[in-house]
Order: C-alpha cells, then sequence, then structure tokens
C-alpha cells in the first residue's frame, strides 16, 4: 500500500514538475514534458525539409476557389477571381507563416506582454498604454470602419487569418507560443491597427520639442543654431534645389518666438529617444539613362533587421490586379512592389508630428485647462494591464484637445505636458485605400490618386512605369505650421501648432525632372525655399548626397549597376573626415599600432567592407572626436534630457571653424582646439583599439558585431556575428542590427522583372529551412529573379507545391 | 509471449494517445494501465515500460530530426545548452520513458496488492 502510494506521489509529483515552466539560470524555461515530447512539443515543429504534397482545404470562406502556387523560395503567387477572397488566402498565408510574428508585435504594441510573460514586462506595457499605442490604434479602427467596402476586405483579410487559428491543435502552435506558453488568439482588425500603429511609433515618433527646448535655454539662441541648423549646405534634398514652387503658404512666419524661457529643465524621456540608423533609400531612373531604354526602380528601405523577418514576399493575382513584392504580416495587399505597369518603393520622410505643449492648468488638480480662451475639462481613459499570474493594473491616461497628458520631471517637481501625435489622430481616411490603388495603378495619374488616402507614417514614395515616367512624392498628412512651431514645446494655450495639413497637390514632388532620376535617403525633403515649414531631427546627411552624386554620373544603367549601388559602403563622412584627421594629427614618431593606424587611414578608400580594420580604426577615433567635442552637452546630460547634433555638424565644424568655442573642453584650464580634441581622441583612441584588438580583432565585422536577432531576442535562433560589410551612413546601411530590409530592382520592360532579396526567409518558424535562408545571398549582395508571372501557368518550372483554397 | 504482448500493446497505446490526446503526461497512465493489466512484477514492468515509451518518443523525435536535418533540433540544442541532436532526442525519450516508468512502478505494485 505504502509502495503503491509512493510510486503514484513520485509518478504525479514528476508530471506536475515537467508540466510547469522551470526557471534555469535565470531564464524561464518551457514545461520541459510537453516541451520534448515529440507528439506535443517542438519537435512537432521541425518540418521536413522535402515540399509537401499538393493539398486542398475545404470550407473556406470564398465566393471562388483561390490558388495558391508556391515556388522554390516559397514566395506565393495566389491567384483567384475576387480580391477580397485573394486577401482571405493572404491572411491565412501570413498566419500560417507567421503567426507568432503577428501576436507578438501586436501585443507588444498594445502593451499586453504581461498578459502572457507576467509582471517582469510590465513596464514595457505601461509605456506603451502612456504612449497611447491602443488608443491610437482603436481611433484607426473607428476611423476605418467608417469605410464600409475597404474596411469588408480588412475583415476579411482577418477572417483568413482565424481560419488557420481555429484549426490549430496547441501541437501545431508556433514554436515561440510553446517556449512562451500561450496560446494565439483571434486576430482582429484592431490587431491590424496595432501592428500599423508599430510601424508609425518606428518611422514617425521622432521628437526633439523637449530636448531642443532644454539645450535653447541652457546655450542660448546662437550656440543652440549653431549646433543644431535647419539646414545643411551640402545637403542634396529630395526635391532638386532648382524645382520651382508656384504656390505660397500663409502659414510661415519667422517672427515666431519659441515660448521656453519659463519650463525649467526637464529631465528623462516618456519614450525612448527615437532609434537613428533606421533610415532607407529609393530611387529610379528614366529610360534616358539606362541601357534598355526603360526606367529601373530600386527599393532599399533599411530597418530593424530581424527574425522573422518584417517583409513577406508574395504576388497577389485577381480581377484587375496583378502585383508581386513584400507584404507586412498584419494587413492586406503589397506595400512595396510593382504590378504590369507601374513599380513603387517607400521610404521614411521624418517630418516632426509628435508636438508637446505646455498646459495652462486651472485647477491644482490638473482637471480643468485653459484652451483657446475658453475652460476645459480633462476626459480619462482607464488602461487595463492583466497580469499573468498577478493582479490587474489600472492605469489612467488624461486626455486633453492637445492630446494625452504625460509627466515629465523638471527642477523639483513634475512639469505635465501634453503631446499630440498624429497617429493617435482618427483617420479620415481608410488608410488601406492608398495600398489598394496602388497595387491596381496603371500609370502615374492613379498612383497619385491612390497616394492621397496616405495619411502615416509620411514616405516619400518613388515611382517608375512603364510607359516611361518616374516620380517622388513626399507623402503623408504633412501639418501646416508655423516657422519653428513643434520644434519647442509650445503654449498649449493658445490652440495646437497645426493647421491642417498641406494640401496634396502643394506636397514635395517631382515628375520626370530633366536630371533623369529621383531619390530619397532619409534627407530634406526640399530645399529652404519650400513655402511650408517642417522641421525633424532625423534627417540624413550623407546617403542622399553619395546616391545623387552616383546616379548623376551614372549612364547605359543596367540592373547590375543599381545592385552595386545598394551595396555599395562608401561613407562620405569618412571621406570628408579622415583627411583632416590626418592632418591635424601629429605624425612624429609614430610606431605600433599608431603607424598602422595612420598608414590604414591613408590608404582607406572609405568603404566600410568586412574584412577591413580601416574602419574599426576611423570609427573609434571619429567617436572620441565627437564625444570629446560635445562635453558639454554630456556634462548636462545627466540632469536634463538632451540631444546630440548630427555628425554633419562636426564634419563642418572641422572644415570651417577649428578654434570654434565647442572644441575647447569645459573640465580643462586649457583652452582646446580642434588639432588637441584630434590629437587626443587619437591617442585615446589606440587605447580602445588595444583593448579591442587583444579581446575580438580589429576588423570591422569583429569591431562592430552584426547579428539579426530573433524578435524575442532568443540567441539560438538568430543569426549572431555575421560578416557583412556595411555602416549607417553608407548605402548599405547595415550598422549591427538594422539594415537593409528588402532590396528590389525592377526593369520596367515590355515585361516587367525584378531582383530581389531579404535577409531572412519566408518562414517564421525556426524548424524550417526557409526560416533564413536568404541571409548568406544578401550578405553578399546576390539576388534572385522574381518569379511575377501572368498567370499560372508561367510558374510550372517553379513550383515547389500547391494548395487550393475552397 | 506475454512479454511481447506487452511491449507491443504499451507501443501501440503510447503512439496512438500520443497522436490524437494533447497532454503528453498521458504515457505515466499508460504506463500504470498497462502494469495493471499485466502481471509481470514491478521491476520488469517498470524497466520495460522506460525501455518502450523511451523508444518510440526517442524514434519519433529522431525520425522528425532525420526529416528536419535537424535544423530544428540544433538550434533547440544550443538553447539547451549546446546538445545535440541524437543527445537531445534520446532526453526526450528519457523523459517520456521515465514518467512512464514510474506509472508502471504504481501500476505494478498497485497489481501486486490486488493479487496478494
Amino acid at each position: 500500500m505504502i509502495r503503491t502510494l509512493l510510486f503514484a506521489t513520485i509518478t504525479f509529483g514528476l508530471c506536475y514538475f515537467l508540466n510547469t515552466s522551470q526557471k534555469i539560470g535565470g531564464t524561464s524555461a518551457p514545461p520541459l514534458g510537453s516541451f520534448l515530447s515529440p507528439f506535443h512539443g517542438f519537435w512537432q515543429n521541425a518540418e521536413d525539409v522535402k515540399a509537401p504534397q499538393n493539398m486542398t482545404l475545404d470550407s473556406m470562406d470564398l465566393n471562388s476557389p483561390v490558388e495558391v502556387i508556391y515556388d522554390e523560395r516559397l514566395v506565393p503567387h495566389i491567384f483567384g477571381d475576387d480580391l477580397s477572397d485573394v486577401f482571405y488566402v493572404q491572411g491565412y498565408l501570413h498566419a500560417k507563416h507567421r503567426l507568432w510574428q503577428m501576436d507578438i508585435a501586436t501585443r507588444s504594441a498594445a502593451g499586453r506582454l504581461s498578459e502572457v510573460m507576467g509582471d517582469g514586462v510590465l513596464e514595457n506595457d505601461l509605456r506603451q498604454r502612456r504612449q497611447g499605442m491602443l488608443y491610437a490604434a482603436e481611433n484607426a479602427k473607428r476611423g476605418w470602419s467608417k469605410f464600409g467596402s475597404d474596411y469588408k476586405l480588412l475583415l476579411k483579410y482577418a477572417d483568413g487569418v482565424n481560419a488557420y487559428i481555429n484549426n490549430l491543435e496547441p501541437k501545431d502552435y508556433p514554436l515561440e507560443f510553446k517556449l512562451i506558453g500561450y496560446a494565439p488568439e483571434e486576430w482582429t482588425t484592431l490587431h491590424s491597427a496595432l501592428f500599423m500603429k508599430n510601424m508609425a511609433m518606428t518611422l514617425c515618433s521622432g521628437y526633439g520639442d523637449v530636448q531642443n527646448t532644454n539645450l535653447l535655454n541652457h546655450f542660448g539662441q546662437e550656440a543652440f543654431d549653431y549646433l543644431f541648423p535647419e539646414e545643411n549646405p551640402k545637403q542634396s534634398p529630395i526635391i532638386p534645389k532648382d524645382v520651382e514652387w508656384n504656390f505660397e503658404s500663409s502659414s510661415t512666419s519667422s517672427e515666431n518666438e519659441p515660448n521656453v524661457q519659463d519650463l525649467g529643465y526637464l529631465k528623462g524621456g516618456m519614450v525612448s529617444d527615437f532609434q537613428k540608423g533606421i533610415g532607407s533609400n529609393n530611387w529610379a531612373v528614366s529610360g534616358d539613362k539606362t541601357k534598355s531604354g526603360n526606367p529601373i526602380l530600386c527599393g532599399d528601405p533599411h530597418l530593424n533587421l530581424s527574425l522573422p523577418s518584417i517583409w513577406y514576399e508574395v504576388q497577389l493575382h485577381a480581377e484587375g490586379v496583378n502585383t508581386y513584392g513584400v507584404s507586412l504580416p498584419g494587413m492586406p495587399g503589397v506595400i512595396i512592389g510593382f504590378n504590369e505597369d507601374i513599380a513603387w518603393t517607400e521610404t521614411n520622410v521624418g517630418h516632426d508630428v509628435w508636438d508637446f505643449y505646455k498646459m495652462d492648468w486651472v485647477d491644482e488638480a490638473k482637471t480643468k485647462y485653459r484652451y483657446k480662451g475658453e475652460v476645459k475639462d480633462v476626459t480619462y481613459r482607464i488602461e487595463e494591464i492583466k497580469i499573468k499570474g498577478g493582479k490587474t493594473v489600472y492605469d489612467t491616461l488624461k486626455l486633453t484637445e492637445l492630446g494625452i497628458i504625460t509627466k515629465y520631471q523638471s527642477r523639483g517637481d513634475y512639469e505635465d505636458l501634453a503631446f499630440d501625435w498624429l497617429a493617435h489622430h482618427e483617420p479620415d481616411k481608410s488608410e488601406l485605400r492608398a495600398f489598394l490603388d496602388i497595387n491596381k495603378a496603371k500609370n502615374h495619374d492613379d498612383f497619385e490618386k491612390a497616394l492621397e488616402h496616405y495619411i502615416a507614417p509620411a514616405q516619400n514614395f518613388a515611382f517608375a512605369s512603364r510607359d516611361g515616367d518616374i516620380a517622388i512624392h513626399v507623402n503623408g498628412s504633412l501639418p501646416i505650421k508655423e516657422d519653428q512651431a513643434g520644434r519647442f514645446v509650445s503654449d498649449g494655450s493658445e490652440g495646437g501648432n497645426w493647421n491642417g495639413f498641406i494640401p496634396r497637390s502643394q506636397i514635395p514632388k517631382v515628375f520626370n525632372p530633366e536630371r533623369g532620376f529621383i531619390s530619397s535617403a532619409n534627407q530634406h525633403s526640399t530645399g529652404q525655399d519650400y513655402p511650408y515649414y517642417y522641421n525633424s531631427d532625423y534627417f540624413e546627411n550623407y546617403r542622399g548626397r553619395i546616391l545623387n552624386d552616383k546616379l548623376a554620373t551614372l549612364n547605359d544603367i543596367t540592373p547590375d549597376h543599381m545592385m552595386a549601388l545598394h551595396n555599395d559602403a562608401t561613407s562620405y563622412k569618412a571621406k570628408e573626415v579622415v583627411p583632416i584627421l590626418l592632418e591635424l594629427v601629429d605624425k612624429s614618431d609614430l610606431n605600433g599600432l599608431g603607424k598602422e593606424v595612420v598608414e590604414a587611414l591613408s590608404k582607406w578608400d572609405f568603404v566600410y567592407d568586412a574584412e577591413k580594420k580601416a574602419c574599426s580604426y576611423f570609427d573609434s577615433w571619429w567617436s572620441k572626436v565627437y564625444n570629446n567635442t560635445f562635453d558639454e552637452i554630456t556634462a548636462i546630460g545627466d540632469e536634463m534630457h538632451v540631444r546630440y547634433p548630427a555628425s554633419s555638424v562636426l564634419v563642418q565644424m572641422l572644415e570651417s571653424d577649428q578654434n570654434g568655442k565647442f572644441f575647447d573642453i569645459d573640465s580643462t584650464d586649457n583652452v582646446e582646439n580642434a588639432q588637441l580634441i584630434v590629437q587626443q581622441s587619437f591617442d585615446q583612441a589606440l587605447e580602445q583599439l588595444e583593448q579591442r584588438a587583444e579581446k575580438s580583432g580589429l576588423e570591422w565585422y569583429n569591431y562592430r558585431k552584426k547579428s539579426i536577432n530573433h524578435l524575442a531576442r532568443i540567441d539560438a535562433l538568430s543569426r549572431k556575428n555575421i560578416k557583412a560589410p556595411g555602416h549607417g551612413d553608407a548605402l548599405n546601411a547595415y550598422g549591427s542590427t538594422a539594415g537593409p530590409s528588402w532590396r528590389m530592382v525592377v526593369s520596367m520592360d515590355e515585361r516587367v522583372t525584378a531582383k530581389v532579396v531579404y535577409p531572412g526567409g519566408q518562414e517564421g518558424n525556426p524548424g524550417s529551412k526557409y526560416y533564413d535562408d536568404m541571409i548568406n545571398n544578401w550578405v553578399a549582395g546576390k539576388y534572385y529573379d522574381a518569379h511575377f508571372a501572368k498567370n499560372k501557368d508561367e510558374l510550372d518550372q517553379h513550383e515547389l507545391y500547391k494548395i487550393t483554397f475552397k | 509471449m506475454k512479454t511481447l504482448l506487452y511491449i507491443a500493446l504499451l507501443a501501440i497505446l503510447t503512439f496512438c494517445t500520443g497522436y490524437f490526446l494533447a497532454q503528453w503526461w498521458i504515457v505515466a497512465f499508460i504506463g500504470f494501465v498497462v502494469a495493471l493489466l499485466f502481471k509481470q512484477g514491478i521491476l520488469k514492468s517498470g524497466l520495460l515500460t522506460l525501455l518502450v515509451v523511451g523508444l518510440v518518443w526517442f524514434g519519433l523525435a529522431y525520425s522528425i530530426d532525420l526529416a528536419n536535418e535537424s535544423i530544428l533540433s540544433t538550434r533547440i540544442g544550443n538553447l539547451f545548452g549546446g546538445l545535440g541532436p541524437i543527445t537531445l532526442a534520446a532526453v526526450s525519450g528519457l523523459i517520456g520513458g521515465v514518467v512512464a516508468m514510474f506509472g508502471a512502478f504504481t501500476g505494478a505494485s498497485l497489481q501486486s496488492m490486488i493479487n496478494k
């Protein structure tokens, strides 16, 4: 009896132990019993490397059957009669290949990670809620739902996602659900909205209001203007400077004084500072410059590189539409791509659409505020955050006419600021319509009309067509505002900074320019003569210039030239700065590493190749020069929220103001100049490089480790230590974890063809051979032919397998 | 003959329940039931169950791994401190086998109690 009970107790105990998550080395391991069971656990996610048999899936909610032909890279070519059916199947396939990615991206955006991961991630959830991400998504959903026919397509897409989810047994759940220990939930249009808000957060959440206000207060107007100029004289803007504007803006005034005097110093941002290094390139050349006589369009969006990849490649074929390119798992349609007549691709605009306001509170409790001469009540929104294994947390958002109230610490007490973000606003357009119409556009007129439906994040839409046109539009809802408005914290009592949006007929754009190409690389949209004021801390200062210089000189262009340009790792910053640094440093008595650094940099071609040590030498030296120069900002960075000048400002200082006051280091009695800073930085860099040489080697790929991380930052599911060229300042902008997320070269010939590649694979499942199969070719600068078929028969020789949806 | 029947029934039940039911710990119950049905002695029941269930789990894991060319097992092995694919399959087999073995110990013990 006792023995039986003992065995039974051990059996139950063992089952219980193996059925619960255990902490191993501080991290939470999945329940080992189920995870290691070959019937239920991770083994079930190990896909047969051989392609499955063709299959038919019945009971789908379709008007007519849809056929999916996968090609060798697992790119699905979806053929249906009805577009809504095609979107249904696109939703199904997004879920089939990327379900966990879709879940985690939207769950994180919604501030709902604690629900499945516990209170360890509560701070993250609170930040998302306080940034108004869920609020923004709910507003978007409400706005979209007012456009019935478009919204139905979004619902149909969600139905497709759910058709996949509803047929899943726990053993079929994607690996990460098993690792973390939760189940997929029903997909709704709110999830699609959250996905888009995530993109907005990545691309148009930059703000400098508080930082600029602090810096202006601290340094004064003259120094502030010196450190943070709004124009870079070397800049080569997206719309060529010779384009003339035949309209005026009534809102531009230069007499607007920033209202910053009594704000006090503010410390600590509510959101993380906008991530630098996320940018993109795009360009198109006209037939006059190509060997074929037809335009070529190139897409090169740079984003955080991750596994699973952000993009999912697809062809959609339905009545009136045949389009190919990349989609975002979470939304129907093709976002960057081409059809039988046109090609398009986007880069980020980056204009400031996130403004802070100092509120004029009426009462101490801050429940009423003065706004345009009236007293208004704050409204409230309760955020409910469920916590796995804990009590639900409630947080209250205060809403005003000028957005959500956030707390910013100031000297001694708290200053409540309102912040207004374009992405919070309920959209007055369906937004999806933009891409629906682009996907089926036949010419520039169609394309331009489609763009009107697009709101945010504003993008530079590059265009080329088979009938020979090229164009670029700085497109989205761009606020009309007075000079300097939104650059600093504004007075909220007088109303907001935005006076409507620039009419689409007046947004910066250029059609078939004389120079024979259009391009963008996140730089200034226009020259200073554009009639509307816009501001940003985001504009890029090197890639656009390289791109425009190269495109101006290239002729008889072939796709090979364009692919070489994608992979060009030349840095203009290095090209401009290295000669100055070498001139200023004392080269007498150099030996050892110092001698090697000077020699290597003297011979460097300013290309960030993976093997070159010169790249590391420059990177180290430059960062020391930069930090030593702007010590004044670092010194106040502990007490207030600051930002740092663009590196191009320091380049200009080295070129033309070597005795400028910012070269002086405040903490020493000497008066330093550029020469002293460069010398001192050189010595510091040598010290750093010597340490690094011992640790990891000084080749660029060793010095700056590059990786493509799994979305949950699980090393075993990531690709680490990638030996790749590139730098954030170069067209090949692979810095360390962000870079070219999709490379596309489209030839607008009689029959449109394209070369494509992205750093990942079609499958989000780490147990599939398609999880990361394109990375090696992407690193090597190699491409795949896109099998853009006019009909199913054309795919015969590329067919991997087929699924028929009925 | 009885042993062969024991092995065959255990293997079939392990496979079928694993395939059709969502609970991995059902192996403990199967070990228990089969040991209860056959009078084999505690030690023999336990060891047979360890061997049979362990082999079914290991065999399935191994065959999946072969078809997958160890893509996933290599990644998961790294997650578990660098285990190789075969070791990982063996650990999987061991877990299924040991849990089932204790189920069998319980069943056989109960059986001998009833027969007394």
